[in-house]
C-alpha cells in the first residue's frame, strides 16, 4: 500500500521516549513505574474544567477495561491506544497493509503507525465524545466544549507517552499498570471511603462500622466486600490450573518437558469482548431512544431503571439492594456466560491458539510426544483432545466469575479482578526474571 | 430424522466426556502455589490501593478535585 509507505517519513519521526542505553537496575524500573502510577492516579482525580457535573455516565460497563474515570482527565483512559492497536493488528492481519514484522524497517514503521493512529484516535474520540454529549460541557457552551477537547487531547498524549515510559523504563506495560491502578482505586475507595454521603460514610466498611456503633448493623452492606474476596480467591485458583502435555525434545533424548495449557485458555479476553458488546448495545439503545424509536428499549438513567432488550445487557442492580430483580440477574448472567464462551472460541481460532497451529509451533521447535516420531499429526491429535475443552470450559469459567461478581456488586467487578490478578502475576514474573538477571548478568545475554 | 437425534446425543455425551477428562487431568495448584499467587497479587492490590486511597483523601481535602 503506497499510502502507508508515504506516511513513513512523518510517522517514524514522531517524538518517542528514549530507550535506556544500559540495562536499568531493578530499583530504577520500580521507581519509573511508581512515578507513572502517581501521575495516572492524579490525572484520574482531576476533574475536566468546564465539564457538566450532572452529565449521565454511559461508560460504566467499560470503565474497568479502559482504566477511565468519568469526568476527569482520564475520561477516555486507554481507549484510543487500544482501539488503534486492534485496528492496526486487524489491517496487518488481513494483509490490507503488507508489513513484514520480521524486517526491522517495517517494524519501525508499524510502531510509528501505531503511535500515529493512537494520537489521531485520541483527537477523534475526544471531539466525538464532547460534541455528541457523552462528555458534555456545562450549559453546552461552545468555548467550554473546545476547552474540553483540548484537555482530553493533551491528557491522551500524556497517556500515550506514559505507557511508553513504563514499557521502556518500568515493569510490564503502561496499559496493564493503568488497569490495575483503576481497579485497585475502586476497591480501595468504594470499600473504605470514610467521608459521609447521605448521612453515612460512603465506603462499605466505614458504613458498616458506623451502623454497628449506632446499634443497627446491616450485614448486607458487607456483601460487595466478601464477594470481592471470594471472586479474588477463585480467580487466583483458576489462574494456576494447567493441563500439562508430556513432551520430549527430539535432539536431547533424555530431556523431558511438559507443555502447559492454561485452563483459562483465552484468559480474560472473552469477558472484555463481552463487556464491549454490551456497552455497544447500550450505546445503540441510547441513540435509538434519542431518535424516537427505542426498539432496543430504554437504557435508563441513574434514577430510572432500564427497560426492554437493553435491560438484559445492563449490569443488574446488585443482590443486596431492595429492588433486586432475580429474572434480570439470571438472564444477564446467561447472556454474559454464553458470550464469553463464544468469544473464547472465536479468539482461540483467530489468533493461532487452536490445536493445529500450536502443534505446528511445537513441531518446529523440535518437541515430540514421547514414544512417537515428531509427526505433526500426532502432536495435533493429542492437543485437540484438550484445547477445545479448555477453550469452552475456560470461557465458561471467566463468564461465570464475571457474572457472579456483577450480580453481587463485588468491589472491582468481575472483569476488574480477573484482569488485575492476571496483570499483577505477569508483572511479578517479569520482576522475578529481572532479579535473576541482576544477580547473573551473563544469563541476560543467553536468554534475550 | 431419528438417526440424527441419536447421533446428536452421542456427540453431546462425547463432548461432556472430553470436558470431564480434561478437568480430571488438569493439574490443580498445590496449597503453596495457591498461597504464593494469592499473596503476590493480593499485595499488589493492597499497595496500589493504598496509594490511590491516600491520593483520594488528599484530593478530597483540596476541595473535591485538583
Amino acid at each position: 500500500m503506497s499510502f502507508v509507505r508515504s506516511l513513513e517519513p512523518i510517522v517514524t519521526k514522531l517524538p518517542e521516549v528514549q530507550r535506556p542505553r544500559v540495562p536499568l537496575s531493578f530499583k530504577d524500573k520500580l521507581k519509573w513505574t511508581f512515578l507513572v502510577l502517581i501521575a495516572y492516579l492524579l490525572m484520574s482525580n482531576t476533574m475536566l474544567y468546564g465539564f457538566d457535573p450532572q452529565a449521565e455516565n454511559y461508560f460504566k460497563s467499560i470503565q474497568t477495561i479502559l482504566a477511565s474515570s468519568f469526568g476527569t482527565l482520564m475520561s477516555l483512559g486507554i481507549g484510543p491506544i487500544v482501539t488503534a492497536g486492534i485496528i492496526l493488528q486487524l489491517l496487518v492481519g488481513a494483509k490490507l497493509i503488507d508489513l513484514n514484522l520480521a524486517d526491522p524497517r517495517d517494524r519501525l514503521l508499524y510502531n510509528g503507525l501505531q503511535k500515529f493512529l493512537a494520537i489521531v484516535f485520541t483527537l477523534f474520540e475526544a471531539s466525538v465524545m464532547v460534541l455528541v454529549g457523552a462528555l458534555p460541557a456545562k450549559g453546552g457552551d461552545p468555548t467550554l466544549e473546545i476547552l474540553l477537547i483540548i484537555q482530553l487531547f493533551i491528557a491522551g498524549l500524556f497517556v500515550i507517552y506514559m505507557d511508553e515510559v513504563v514499557s521502556r523504563w518500568g515493569i510490564g506495560s503502561g496499559i496493564g499498570l493503568f488497569i490495575v491502578a483503576g481497579v485497585a482505586q475502586e476497591i480501595a475507595w468504594r470499600g473504605f471511603n470514610p467521608f459521609f454521603e447521605g448521612g453515612a460514610p460512603a465506603g462499605i466498611i466505614p458504613k458498616f462500622l458506623y451502623e454497628l456503633v449506632k446499634g443497627t448493623p446491616d450485614f448486607l452492606t458487607l456483601i460487595p466486600f466478601f464477594a470481592f474476596l471470594i471472586t479474588f480467591l477463585i480467580v487466583v485458583y483458576f489462574e494456576s490450573v494447567r493441563v500439562e502435555i508430556p513432551l520430549t525434545y527430539g535432539r536431547f533424548r533424555g530431556l523431558r518437558g511438559r507443555y502447559p495449557i492454561k485452563f483459562i485458555y483465552a484468559s480474560v479476553i472473552p469477558v472484555i469482548f463481552a463487556s464491549i458488546l454490551m456497552a455497544n448495545v447500550q450505546l445503540w439503545a441510547t441513540i435509538l431512544e434519542k431518535m424516537g424509536n427505542p426498539i432496543l428499549g430504554t437504557p435508563g438513567t441513574a434514577t430510572t431503571p432500564p427497560s426492554g432488550i437493553v435491560k438484559y445487557f445492563t449490569i443488574p442492580t446488585p443482590i443486596y439492594s431492595a429492588n433486586f430483580d432475580v429474572v434480570h440477574a439470571l438472564v444477564y448472567s446467561a447472556i454474559l456466560i454464553s458470550l464469553a464462551v463464544l468469544f473464547s472460541k472465536f479468539w482461540v481460532e483467530t489468533t493461532g491458539m487452536d490445536a493445529k497451529s500450536v502443534a505446528r509451533q511445537l513441531q518446529r521447535s523440535g518437541m515430540k510426544i514421547p514414544g512417537f516420531r515428531g509427526d505433526i499429526r500426532i502432536i495435533e491429535k493429542v492437543l485437540s483432545r484438550y484445547i477445545p475443552a479448555v477453550t469452552i470450559l475456560g470461557g465458561f469459567t471467566v463468564g461465570a466469575l464475571a457474572a457472579f461478581a456483577d450480580v453481587t456488586g463485588a468491589l472491582g467487578g468481575g472483569t476488574g479482578v480477573l484482569l488485575t490478578v492476571g496483570i499483577l502475576y505477569r508483572m511479578y514474573e517479569e520482576m522475578a526474571r529481572e532479579q535473576i538477571f541482576e544477580l547473573y548478568p551473563a544469563l541476560r545475554r543467553f536468554v534475550e | 430424522k431419528k438417526k440424527s437425534k441419536a447421533e446428536l446425543s452421542k456427540k453431546i455425551s462425547e463432548q461432556i466426556e472430553s470436558w470431564r477428562r480434561t478437568v480430571r487431568l488438569a493439574r490443580k495448584p498445590t496449597r503453596d502455589e495457591f498461597m504464593m499467587v494469592a499473596k503476590i497479587t493480593g499485595l499488589g492490590i493492597v499497595i496500589v490501593g493504598l496509594i490511590a486511597y491516600m491520593i483520594k483523601i488528599i484530593v478530597h481535602f483540596l476541595g473535591g478535585s485538583l
